[in-house]
């Protein structure tokens, strides 16, 4: 089991968990639950540069298609391609099959302007969207 | 994570709540903004709410449908006018769905009419359209039938599937062969007196019940009690939109409009030429005769992606139109969609485009509807 408060939180519902020189990143449990139903998901290349808070996949549920930013800026690295044949997997398990892609880190320092878990659920309880 | 879908983002401090709200809560829905009323859009997943009425029953919060009522000895005389279909021919028990048209014969809301008594209309109408109607309605009656807005007192439970019949069967001690398709009567349910209408938005059987704001809450809860053994779920809208459009059914609002004749949305069905003078007539006739521009017309991708209202159309590599209404359909069905397209191109089989995402996706014009229940 993922340990949650190894995790970082943006406000836009992404987490992010720096392993080694990457950092991996996906969709919160409370997301997944705003969401619901995803049935496709469209992954960034490998290689691509995007900075932080900048639109890096699409998954789209039966109710919208959702924009998700990266939580840090850098390069891809990989991206989860498992996603393809079951998107669902983002719904079942946000945390660890449902990853997205990882990237590799341009500033590491700027995963420290983000939310711990507790910081996020306080947050999101707070009405956040 | 963000949607650009405007329902989300809209602000939830004027939204109309129905009566269930509190039991809506209670079952963990999740809630959006539609038509002015923040309603259940799924309690489960939109997904598995869809299969529960294709397979077995679902009862559904429709209570941001707008009532209206028109009372008196020229209700139908009067009524006739407004709309497409000929109401001189409804009888007494009977409903009938039409769309109701501007002086331009443009769509200005498609509604259910049903004649519960002789001197007795009432009309059920989209909830983002009512004030509308109302208002359009009420400008155009004489003396001899009054106009009544019964949107604080009444509303509105769909039972739709295939479980449906049987348990309203059960529930209300009516029997199918007394409420044929597009009926409505008194009756019982729960002990209360409501109008069981053998209508519905889904392409299932089914019933609306028609109650009293008061006792909503206690037909809710008989309806999900007698429904257990068959497998009875509450649906939020999210699955309502899915169901309908697989149905082949469009929205007002979002595949009909005021810039939209029923010619061109393939609702000529509805359009009784044969009665006297109704508003918007001048116009279809004219179209009628020279040929419409562009036709509503479903689609099927043909590779994966889900087509959203506005995205844009291409045949040939020309755009030609735009998405009204799309979704993602459950069981590998894929995605479909409905757009206006021109006539040439509107033809089952047709390979045409949408663009999604920058991304040109094919996909195929289908015939409609998507799905068709076994009878």
């Amino acid at each position: 089991m993922t340990d949650l408060n190894q995790l970082k939180f943006t406000k836009t519902h992404e987490w992010v968990r720096l392993e080694g020189s990457k950092a991996v990143v996906g969709i919160t449990e409370h997301a997944q639950g705003e969401i619901s139903d995803v049935v496709f998901v469209e992954l960034p290349k490998k290689g691509k540069q995007v900075k932080q808070a900048e639109e890096a996949a699409v998954v789209e549920s039966v109710k919208a298609a959702f924009s998700i930013y990266a939580p840090v800026s850098g390069t891809v690295a990989k991206v989860n391609e498992s996603l393809v044949a079951d998107p669902g997997a983002i719904n079942r398990s946000p945390y660890e099959e449902g990853w997205i892609f990882s990237l590799e880190p341009a500033h590491v320092q700027e995963a420290e302007t983000l939310m711990t878990k507790e910081q996020y659920d306080a947050w999101v309880k707070g009405g956040g969207h | 994570m963000s949607s650009s879908s405007e329902e989300i983002t809209q602000t939830v401090d004027t939204l109309k709540r129905t009566a269930l709200y509190p039991l809506h809560v209670r079952l963990h829905a999740k809630f959006a903004p539609f038509g002015g009323w923040e309603m259940p859009i799924y309690y489960s997943s939109i997904l598995q709410e869809h299969r529960c009425v294709r397979t077995r029953v679902g009862v559904f919060d429709v209570s941001h449908l707008g009532h209206l009522e028109l009372n008196g000895p020229k209700a139908v005389e009067q009524a006739n006018p407004l709309v497409t279909q000929d109401l001189t021919r409804l009888e007494v028990g009977r409903a009938v769905y039409t769309p109701m048209l501007n002086e331009k014969g443009c769509i200005l809301d498609e509604m259910i009419f049903y004649r519960l008594g002789p001197d007795r209309i009432r009309l059920v109408v989209n909830a983002s359209n009512a004030d509308k109607i109302k208002e359009w309605v009420g400008r155009r009656l004489g003396p001899g039938c009054e106009l009544a807005d019964l949107r604080r007192s009444v509303g509105t439970l769909a039972v739709q599937g295939p479980e449906a019949v049987p348990l309203l069967e059960r529930l209300a001690g009516i029997s199918r062969a007394e409420t044929p398709r597009y009926s409505a009567r008194q009756v019982t349910v729960a002990g209360r007196p409501v109008w069981l209408a053998r209508t519905g938005y889904t392409g299932e059987d089914g019933f609306e019940i028609f109650a009293a704001v008061d006792d909503l809450t206690v037909i809710w809860e008989t309806l999900l009690e007698g429904g257990r053994s068959v497998g009875i779920q509450p649906i939020g809208l999210g699955a309502r939109d899915t169901l309908r459009l697989e149905a082949g059914l469009p929205l007002g609002g979002s595949d009909l409009d005021e810039q939209t004749t029923p010619l061109e949305a393939g609702l000529e069905w509805t359009v009784r030429w044969d009665k006297g003078p109704f508003i918007g007539r001048e116009v279809l006739e004219r179209q009628r005769k020279q040929g419409i521009k562009r036709r509503l017309a479903g689609f099927r991708l043909t590779e994966s992606g889900i087509p959203r209202h506005g995205y844009p159309i291409f045949h040939q590599d020309q755009e030609v139109g735009q998405v009204t209404s799309g979704t993602f359909l459950p069981e590998g069905a894929g995605a479909i969609g409905l757009g206006y397209l021109p006539p040439i191109a509107a033809v089952p089989g047709v390979a045409i485009a949408v663009l999604i995402h920058g991304r040109k996706v094919p996909a195929k014009v289908a015939a409609l509807p998507f799905y068709r229940r076994k009878r």
